[in-house]
């Protein structure tokens, strides 16, 4: 039998109740047998069950020849064309079961043949497009289960954050993808601030989000490889071309190409890819042909590249087409407010929920602490923290948790004036500072549109409205600053 | 083989007595065909009608059927009738009403097995009964009935081989002994009430064996129940041999 997770159905249609019950022992664990005792009941049967053979019996009790059998038969094949039609007789005779085969009968048995090995391979025979459909479908719905949990990977590492800063980058992310589909993309940022999260975030909203994102960590790529290993090359183009091979940018074609570490590349590569972003042109390894590609480039740098210029690795035409649309992230620790956001989504928790689950000395040592790492660093040490709490026992993460490089780390000096002031506030009163400002900057852009702020912020009006009347209540003196808040909510 | 026995089967004594004396006078000797044996012979003189239960039946068309099939035993046999139907002129028919004068050339012309000669039928219909016995009076036929026996014990054997996951002979059993008991009574009814139009018919000896087979597959079904007695007469095969004879039997059973 072909292995299927769902046993196959059978629907036996047959006057003699012993039949079924005999079906039904032999074939136990192997097919779901379902009985009819006559045509009435075979139709809703059949929909309910999701019959995948019908075995019929030529001859039903009132019939007094094989005539009205083989015209059920007819019958039965005109409604369910596709379901294998097998009929059963006690001792139909040659041209009875050549008629029927004529009226449309798949195929037939004799009871007086029973033998279960025997009668399974027919079964078998006529089940096997069936499992080979479901086989291909069960194929499909991995294949969307794969698409989805990569999507639902990718919708775990949003573009996170609520700064300003963030906000900014955000719409111009935004704007770019929809505004003008081939524009190139630079952008640049310290280690792990999530610059292939910004480009993933530009793909979402674009014209392109239906097509690929390939994103490549050309730093990984062995030099002389690079070339092949993006344009693809042809059999015998070196030494181990053994045979012809698509590269990325094939694999990226109507999408985003994403080119992390492209300061890495060698001055070669540079031409070559300066000459793709102005005329959508390249040669794959080994070829004498140029290929056109619409695809859409999006670099990514940690690098400082005008310095690198001026050292003589970059070519500064490659730096003028690349930085046609520039976005720099700044480090996590020029925008601390986003902090609480973060952990929050690497806990997998509500925001609202993080100062019953963080202490609050810890929560400050972790708004406070350099994160040279960047949100990644943050990201890592939130996994970390949650495992030691695991392990330790503990109901929330206190500072036993945190790994001692940031408990032993100092008090960073020269904070900004919201810093101070941030750093200042009672913990609860930090988290309903930042939120208001989130709250406040969203009614601005919205001006002052309370609906559409309280969509943006993926709520709606009424919960907003109680939101702030709670924070309101409980610390009116952080709204001395909120214009826009007071203004939409008469406060 | 002597040519000069007749051999003859029938069972209405009067005209026995009248053909022997017949015969005698004519340096002719007859004497009862044996169903068991049915020995090659040159004569064998059906006497018609045959009585079964007081209805009368004709029996050539069944022992020619039979002959025919197994002509290469009985080339040379040739099938005579005697009754009393005035009108037939088959020159294997002899009238009683209107004996022949010269056995000898009657006995010359009769054609052999394989020769064609039709006798019209004047009695009951003897292959009609049997054709009810297999295919039932409501068109329920023996071989139904044996399917079920069939399948019941088909899936004993596989529960018992272990092709049935989860099960074994007791449960097989126990989810067949309904089906089982119905249909080996039905069965067994129905060969009864049958078995008398058998004993005029050449096929005695399929007949004996499907009694014997039934009896094992009784005694499993009533008497002892279990998985030695199931393996010991080999349940199986026994249904499969009883399949085996009805169907030779029914092969005669034909006009």
């Amino acid at each position: 039998m072909y292995s299927t997770s769902k046993k196959a159905v059978l629907l036996v249609v047959d006057d003699e109740i012993n039949f079924h019950k005999m079906l039904k022992f032999a074939f136990q664990g192997k097919y779901e047998i379902v009985s009819a005792q006559d045509m009435s009941t075979v139709a809703p049967l059949v929909k309910q069950k999701m019959v995948d053979l019908i075995l019929l019996d030529l001859k039903l009790k009132k019939d007094t020849d094989f005539h009205a059998g083989l015209k059920r038969i007819v019958g039965l094949k005109k409604d369910y064309p596709n379901i294998p039609l097998l009929i059963v007789t006690n001792n139909g005779k040659t041209e009875t079961i050549v008629t029927a085969m004529k009226n449309g009968a798949d195929d037939f048995l004799y009871k007086g043949d029973f033998d279960r090995i025997k009668w399974q391979s027919k079964f078998e025979k006529h089940l096997k497009p069936l499992y080979l459909e479901r086989e291909n479908e069960r194929l499909e719905t991995q294949k969307a289960q794969l698409e989805a949990t990569v999507n639902s990977l990718n919708s775990n590492h949003p573009f996170l954050g609520r700064s300003e800063k963030i906000l900014k980058i955000k719409e111009e992310l935004s704007f770019v993808a929809t505004a003008e589909k081939n524009t190139t993309v630079l952008i640049t940022g310290e280690t792990g601030v999530g610059k292939e999260v910004a480009a993933r975030y530009l793909h979402a909203r674009g014209i392109r989000s239906h097509q690929p994102f390939v994103a490549v960590n050309l730093s990984t790529i062995q030099s002389t490889l690079v070339e092949s290993t993006l344009f693809g090359h042809q059999k015998g183009a070196f030494t181990d071309a053994k045979s012809d091979r698509k590269g990325f940018f094939h694999q990226a074609e109507g999408g985003i190409l994403f080119l992390d570490e492209i300061g890495d590349i060698s001055l070669g590569m540079q031409v070559k890819l300066l000459r793709f972003i102005q005329d959508k042109t390249f040669r794959i390894v080994g070829s004498e042909k140029d290929i056109t590609l619409d695809v859409q480039i999006v670099a990514a740098t940690n690098k400082d590249l005008k310095k690198a210029i001026e050292e003589g690795t970059f070519r500064a035409d490659f730096y003028q087409r690349l930085k046609v649309f520039p976005v720099h992230i700044p480090p996590l620790r020029k925008r601390r407010e986003d902090i609480p956001e973060m952990i929050a989504h690497f806990m997998q928790i509500d925001e609202s929920d993080l100062e019953k689950q963080v202490e609050k000395n810890t929560l400050y040592k972790l708004i406070h602490y350099r994160w040279e790492g960047n949100v990644r660093e943050l990201k890592n040490t939130i996994e970390y923290m949650t495992i030691r709490k695991r392990l330790k026992k503990k109901e929330v993460l206190d500072l036993e948790c945190l790994p001692d490089e940031i408990v032993q780390s100092p008090k960073p000096e020269n904070f900004s004036n919201a810093e101070s002031k941030f750093g200042a506030l009672a913990h609860r009163e930090r988290l309903a500072l930042v939120d208001l400002q989130s709250i406040e900057r969203t009614l601005q852009e919205c001006l002052d549109r309370k609906g559409l702020a309280a969509a943006k912020l993926n709520t709606n009006a009424d919960g907003l409205r109680y939101k702030v009347k709670k924070y309101y209540s409980n610390y009116p003196y952080l709204f001395e600053e909120l214009d826009h808040i007071k203004r939409a909510y008469n406060i | 083989m002597e040519k000069d026995i007749i051999y003859f089967f029938g069972n209405n004594e009067v005209m026995i007595k009248k053909l022997s004396a017949y015969f005698n006078k004519r340096n002719y000797t007859l004497k009862k065909y044996d169903l068991n044996q049915l020995d090659s012979v040159h004569y064998l003189l059906l006497i018609e009608p045959y009585s079964i239960q007081g209805n009368y039946f004709d029996i050539h068309r069944i022992f020619r059927n039979y002959f025919e099939k197994e002509s290469s035993r009985h080339s040379k046999l040739k099938l005579l009738v005697a009754g009393f139907d005035t009108g037939c002129d088959c020159r294997n028919y002899l009238n009683l009403l209107d004996m022949p004068s010269n056995i000898d050339a009657f006995l010359l012309r009769a054609g052999v097995i394989r020769e064609p000669w039709k006798i019209r039928p004047s009695n009951g219909d003897l292959i009609a009964q049997l054709d009810k016995f297999f295919m039932g009076h409501h068109r329920v036929s023996l071989f139904q009935r044996l399917n079920y026996l069939q399948f019941g014990i088909t899936n004993i054997k596989d529960a018992i081989e272990g092709n049935i996951e989860g099960q074994n002979h007791e449960t097989a059993w126990l989810n067949a002994a309904d089906i089982l008991r119905t249909e080996m009574d039905s069965f067994t009814n129905r060969w009864r009430n049958y078995s008398i139009y058998f004993e005029c018919c050449p096929f005695h000896q399929p007949m004996k064996e499907v009694q014997k087979l039934m009896g094992h597959l009784r005694s499993y079904i009533f008497e002892q129940s279990d998985q030695s007695v199931f393996e010991r007469y080999d349940c199986p095969r026994v249904v499969a041999d009883i399949r085996k004879e009805l169907v030779k039997m029914q092969e005669y059973v034909q006009y």
